[in-house]
């Protein structure tokens, strides 16, 4: 079907969120811009699919999601490997004033070295500021799910921030862990 | 609630009623408006709290800042198709 002037539009206006969102799922620019683009595609040969007034931004992200895995797929039949580009992660620090070129590019070797899954549910709701609810009709999974998916992997994405940080330094941190333990010591 | 679910700071008391996904919940914005008070009592009596809150919000600023910077410079040729698509039968893959 072909788009009204305002459909256009309200496409468009959700392109930089897109670019964020895969951004954060591939871990380098060119694969980003390759997996908007694949997913612009999808997005405007199904679109008589979109359910008007229903959340577009959530249906975007579920294309580009479906678009992500379906090309890892492809890349894991293929035995490659993807890794994330120094390069462009030195670039895209530099004009930080509150981070610094080794903090970013240490925050991206650690999120890139999390599971898909971890990755989606951090970039959606800490990013792009999805509810939980709507995080969990994308991801089709209950809320409850979606919680504790989240907590786990911020657990984890501070576990690996941390990692290398934590050879050097020898200070207590009572709750880098979590605060699980003192949960349930006293539940 | 048994006095043995106290610890000697009495924050054990709110953490067996608070779950670390509330305190997830509170930073997304999402936390049930009704425990609010509680985690906001937790953030100012116990700096362990605010340091853990402090972390996580860190967290989520270096993501934002990691993958959306430059985002908005859409290139043209990727708005092109959508605006193509305007008024006319999109193509088929």
């Amino acid at each position: 079907m072909a788009l009204s002037e305002q459909q256009a539009n309200e496409i468009e206006d959700m392109i930089p969120a897109m670019r964020r969102f895969a951004r954060g799922l591939t871990g380098r620019e060119d694969l980003a811009d390759d997996l908007v683009q694949d997913a612009l595609t999808k997005v405007l040969s199904n679109y008589d699919r979109f359910e008007q007034g229903t959340n577009l931004k959530a249906w975007l992200f579920r294309i580009v999601r479906n678009t992500h895995i379906d090309e890892m797929r492809k890349v894991q039949r293929r035995g490659a490997h993807v890794d994330v580009d120094d390069e462009e992660v030195v670039q895209i620090g530099v004009a930080g004033s509150q981070f610094s070129n080794v903090e970013m590019l240490e925050f991206r070797r650690a999120f890139a070295k999390l599971s898909e899954e971890d990755r989606e549910v951090l970039l959606l709701i800490g990013m792009e500021g999805l509810t939980y609810d709507e995080a969990s009709e994308m991801i089709d999974v209950p809320v409850g799910t979606v919680k504790s998916r989240l907590s786990r992997a911020r657990d984890r994405l501070r576990a690996a921030i941390e990692a290398p940080i934590r050879r050097n330094v020898m200070e207590r941190r009572p709750y880098s862990s979590g605060m699980r333990g003192v949960e349930r010591a006293h539940a | 609630m048994p006095d043995d679910a106290l610890n000697s700071d009495g924050q054990g008391a709110v953490l067996s009623i608070l779950t670390i996904n509330d305190l997830h919940a509170y930073i997304d914005g999402e936390l049930d408006a009704e425990l609010v008070p509680d985690v906001e009592g937790m953030l100012d009596e116990d700096p362990r709290v605010a340091r853990w809150a402090a972390a996580y919000r860190h967290q989520i600023a270096c993501m934002r800042r990691a993958f959306a910077k430059g985002a908005d410079d859409v290139p043209q040729r990727r708005r092109e198709p959508v605006r193509a698509a305007v008024g006319r039968e999109p193509d088929i893959e």
